[in-house]
Formats: structure tokens, C-alpha cells, sequence
């Protein structure tokens, strides 16, 4: 019980330094309290959390658990905004205010969304593309020895070449920066994607192909019922640092010539000196990321409930 | 009946790590009758697992033939099914879907679907059809193990210790069932062992094989009416017989514990 009342307590120190410390003069000021707004939000979302925890047990146990490290969140942030705002001891050009952070949310928001949208479409297409590629190559190199032979040295020679690092080359030969775009991030997923499925089916236990042989099952059923399967764990891992790779190339990617998205944002911002807007578009990417993994990892529970957690997130 | 095995001058050899060869099986010769409890005991090494996955098909003899009624084997094949040592259950499949898997792969499972649940009963496992191998004991994935060989309907069951890791009370519950599934089945059954006891419990005849390279020392019929009793003085006999046999096998100078 104690612990649960953390958080409160944090949000009740940084509420207060935040109203009763005079903003420094040399931080330019928000048109609005934005920080404040979102201190009032938290507190509004942790008083749900903490009466539906009175009720639901789960969530109890979840909360006692989690509730000092919300509390060390806010307490974080909390130092954030006396070394900002309050008292800038840090360049006030490239640390702003967090009320001016969180301010572009509100004013921003129509382009955010935009550019959410303009990324998420490459994302997609690229990841798409690259996945099942990457998928297809696997199961060839894992399952054939003819296809191991060729392809897996020519996979290990491109896979570590950084895929933004192919942008002379592709701009030149791809008729629009779209396109290129979409060639980078479909890369960068392919590799994880090939070299994890590969190895994947390399390592499975040759005694589930000689049970399924004893059982009648022929090449099909070999490769697709049992190769397969056996091989998901690792798949999902490349699947895992696909998303991630992927994500770094479309920021870097998106500053070939695109005219939306989210690396387009931070570069633009960055480029008129809107610190602010940057931190904003890092915490929406940031987010954004979470979101994708912890859905993969949802999705990872479901397909393989038959492993005992191996990984984690 | 059917499932009867005729091994016919039957030779294989390995090359080792050290390219060295090493025969496996020397002329081996066996013709084991439909419908019989066969085991195969010997020193550890001696080949018995090769003669077995012969058989099977999982590894084809170097010469010689192994037919099954008959027709030659040269691959893996339904009509004879394989408990492995360990249970090698597919972990992704929970335990109804691992014995379906053998009539899936097949395409009869419509016709069979019954079957499914039938040796789900008799291998003492009804209300586990859900569950995945991991949160099964060893004993019980075994038991999973044998009722995904048998659900084919297979000639010949080849077990190759299938009871090895489990401990002695499981061990001799697991003796029991599988004496009942064999006489459901009207099957062949050839078991490789360790164990005398086993042997001697559960077998019409026990093949007792000599050490590297394996070659049948002697075919014992133990002629005991069953259920058989563990304690009694012929069932002691026959145990002592083995043991002093496989001793006189074991002495063989190129045995691999005397290097």
C-alpha cells in the first residue's frame, strides 16, 4: 500500500517545484503551462490506475511492483524541468522548456499526425516487402544445401553493409526517393529476417525430422510442419531486430527527399533551430517504437504460447 | 498376422571422428515372428540403436536386407513406428495434435479421428489433450511419445529404450501399459534395453547381441505365462541366464571400457 502511494507523492514534489519555482528569464516562455497540463494528466491517469487497483487484484500486485519505478519517472522528470526551465543550466537554445516540448503536441499536432501517417505507409510497404523476402531466403538457405552454398555468402557480405549506406546507388538506378526509401528499409529488414530464419531452421533437432519421417510425412509436411515451427522462436527474434533496424533507416532514409515523415520532421525542425520540436518528434518516435515492439512481443505470446519465455520485453 | 521382420546378413560400418572405421554390425541374422515381444540386450555401444534405426530405415545398412513381409525397407515408413529414447515431442503441438500428427501428415486423420482419443485413454492421458510437452512430466511425454507411434497403426513398433530415463516406479507402470498396448494392437514389437528385468518381464524372446561389432549371441524364449512375477524362481532363472550370457559377451577384448 505504501509503495503505491508513491507516485503520488513524486507528482505532489514535482507539481509543486514546478508551480511555486518562478520560470528562469532566460528560457523563452510558453504561450501555455504545457508541462503542468501533462503533471495534471498523469496524476488524473495514476488516480484511475490506483482506484482500479483497489478492486482488480491482478492489477494490484502489478502496481505494488511498478509503482517506484513510476515514481522515479516523475521524480526524473521532475529534475528535467529545474535544470531547464527553472533554472537553465543548460544552453536554453538546445535544451528548451519542457513546457514548450510538450506545447508542440497541441500546435503541432496536425503535421505529426501527417508525418505518423507518411512513415507508418513506408514502414509498412518496406517491412512488408522485406519480411517475406527475407522469410523466403531463409527457409531456401536452411532447408538447401544448393541454396546455402550461393546465397548465404553473398547474404553475409551485403547484411552488414549499413542499408542507408546503398543511397548513392540506389537514387541513381530507382526513378523516384520513394522508392528508394522503400528499397532501404525493405533491406534492412531483410537481413535480420534471413539470417535469423536460416539459422533457425539449421538448428533445429534433426530427431524431430526423424520422428516426423517415422510418422509417414513426407518433404512438404517436413519442411512446412515441422522445419517451420521448430524455427518460429528465431524468427521472431529476426523479426525483433528487424523492427528495430528498420526503424533507424527510415529516419535516415526519409532525409534522402521525402516530403513527410518522422525522420523528415526531425530534420526539418532541426534544421529551422526548433529544439523543441525535435524533442517532441524523439519522444512521439520513441513511443511509436514501444507501441510496434509491445505489439510483436503480444503477437510473439500467442503464436509460440508452447515455449517457455526465452525472450523477453 | 502381419509384421513379420527377416534380417538377412545385415552389416554396417561408421567412420568415427578419427577416421577410423568401425563396423556397427557384423552379419547379422534375425527373423522375428509376427505379432512377438522381441527385446534386444547387449553391452552399451554394441550397435543394438543401429540395428533398430535399420530397421527403421533412418539409417539403411551398408549390405544385406531387412524386410518387413517380405518387401524390403530402405526408408522410413508408417507401417513401422518409432518411440525414441527421449519422448521428442514436437513442442509447438500440444499433446492431442502431436499424436494426430502421424494421420495428419498422412491425410487420414478424418477417417481416424477416433483413434486420437482412444490412445489418449489408453496411455492414461485424457484430460491432457491441451496441454504442451513442457508442462507434461518425462513420464507422461513418454507415454505421449508411444500413443503418436502407435496411432498409424504401424506392423512393428521399434522402441529403442523408451523407458531408460523415467525411475523405477514409472518405469514398471509404463511395463504394464505397454504390454497392454501391444496385445490392443496386435502389433510386433522389437525393444532395445538395458535392463534384464525388463526384458525378461515383458518379452516372448530376448535377443541377447555381443559387443562391437554386434552380432546375435544367443535368442532366448522365455517361456513364462504372463502377467509374470518379478520374484518367482523360473523368472530368476531366466535372468541369470541372460546376465551370464551378456558377461561372456562383455569379455571381448576390443570392448570399448578396456581401451
Amino acid at each position: 500500500m505504501k509503495r503505491k502511494i508513491l507516485p503520488f507523492i513524486a507528482l505532489i514534489i514535482v507539481i509543486s517545484a514546478n508551480r511555486l519555482i518562478p520560470d528562469s528569464e532566460l528560457q523563452p516562455a510558453a504561450d501555455r503551462p504545457y508541462f503542468f497540463y501533462v503533471l495534471c494528466l498523469l496524476t488524473g491517469l495514476y488516480a484511475v490506475y490506483f482506484l482500479l487497483s483497489l478492486a482488480i487484484g491482478a492489477l494490484h500486485d502489478k502496481l505494488i511492483h511498478k509503482a517506484p519505478f513510476y515514481a522515479g519517472v516523475i521524480l526524473l522528470i521532475g529534475a528535467i524541468d529545474l535544470v531547464t526551465s527553472k533554472y537553465a543550466l543548460l544552453p536554453v537554445l538546445f535544451f528548451p522548456c519542457l513546457d514548450r516540448v510538450f506545447g508542440v503536441f497541441v500546435s503541432d499536432w496536425r503535421l505529426m499526425g501527417e508525418c505518423i501517417l507518411a512513415s507508418g505507409k513506408l514502414l509498412l510497404i518496406g517491412f512488408g516487402i522485406g519480411a517475406s523476402l527475407g522469410f523466403l531466403t531463409g527457409l531456401l538457405i536452411g532447408f538447401s544445401g544448393k541454396a546455402n552454398y550461393w546465397i548465404s555468402p553473398l547474404m553475409k557480405f551485403i547484411g552488414p553493409i549499413p542499408p542507408t549506406s546503398w543511397s548513392p546507388l540506389v537514387l541513381s538506378l530507382l526513378s523516384t526517393t520513394y522508392q528508394a526509401a522503400v528499397f532501404m528499409v525493405a533491406l534492412a529488414v531483410w537481413f535480420p529476417i534471413t539470417l535469423m530464419t536460416s539459422s533457425g531452421v539449421q538448428n533445429v533437432s534433426n530427431s524431430y525430422f526423424e520422428v516426423a519421417a517415422t510418422l509417414g510425412a513426407g518433404r512438404w509436411t517436413r519442411i512446412f510442419k515441422v522445419g517451420v515451427p521448430a524455427a518460429m522462436p528465431s524468427v521472431f527474434l529476426g523479426v525483433f531486430y528487424a523492427t528495430c533496424s528498420s526503424f533507424v533507416t527510415l529516419v535516415t532514409a526519409e532525409l534522402l527527399g521525402a516530403d513527410a515523415g518522422l525522420g523528415w520532421y526531425l530534420n526539418w525542425q532541426k534544421g529551422m533551430m526548433l529544439y523543441a520540436n525535435v524533442y517532441a518528434g524523439l519522444i512521439l518516435i520513441a513511443g511509436i517504437c514501444m507501441i510496434i515492439i509491445t505489439l510483436i512481443f503480444r503477437l510473439k505470446d500467442r503464436i509460440l504460447v508452447w515455449q517457455k519465455g526465452v525472450i523477453k520485453w | 498376422m502381419v509384421g513379420e521382420i527377416r534380417i538377412d546378413h545385415v552389416h554396417k560400418e561408421f567412420v568415427n571422428p578419427d577416421g577410423d572405421r568401425i563396423t556397427a554390425l557384423e552379419d547379422v541374422n534375425l527373423t522375428i515372428e509376427p505379432g512377438s515381444f522381441v527385446s534386444l540386450i547387449g553391452p552399451s555401444g554394441c550397435g543394438k540403436t543401429t540395428l533398430l534405426r535399420a530397421i527403421a530405415g533412418l539409417n539403411p545398412a551398408d549390405s544385406g536386407t531387412i524386410c518387413l513381409d517380405g518387401k524390403p525397407v530402405s526408408a522410413p515408413g508408417a507401417d513401422r513406428g518409432y518411440a525414441f529414447q527421449q519422448a521428442n515431442l514436437f513442442p509447438w503441438l500440444n499433446i492431442q495434435n502431436n499424436i494426430a500428427f502421424g494421420l495428419k501428415a498422412r491425410g487420414v486423420y478424418r477417417q481416424e479421428q477416433g483413434e486420437v482419443g482412444r490412445l489418449i485413454n489408453l496411455v492414461g492421458l485424457r484430460g491432457f489433450e491441451r496441454s504442451y510437452p513442457h508442462q507434461l512430466s518425462g513420464g507422461m511425454c513418454q507415454r505421449a511419445a508411444l500413443a503418436r507411434a502407435l496411432a498409424g497403426h504401424p506392423k512393428v513398433l521399434l522402441a529403442d529404450e523408451p523407458l531408460g530415463a523415467l525411475d523405477a516406479f514409472t518405469r514398471m507402470n509404463m511395463q504394464d501399459m505397454i504390454l497392454d498396448l501391444w496385445k490392443e494392437h496386435h502389433m510386433t514389437v522389437i525393444m532395445v534395453t538395458h535392463d534384464v528385468d525388463e526384458a525378461v518381464y515383458l518379452s516372448d524372446r530376448v535377443v541377447v547381441m555381443s559387443a562391437r561389432p554386434a552380432r546375435v549371441e544367443q535368442v532366448i524364449d522365455i517361456q513364462l505365462s504372463r502377467p509374470r512375477d518379478r520374484g518367482r524362481g523360473d523368472f530368476m532363472d531366466y535372468r541369470r541366464q541372460i546376465l551370464e550370457r551378456l558377461h561372456f559377451a562383455g569379455n571381448t577384448p576390443d570392448l570399448d571400457y578396456y581401451l
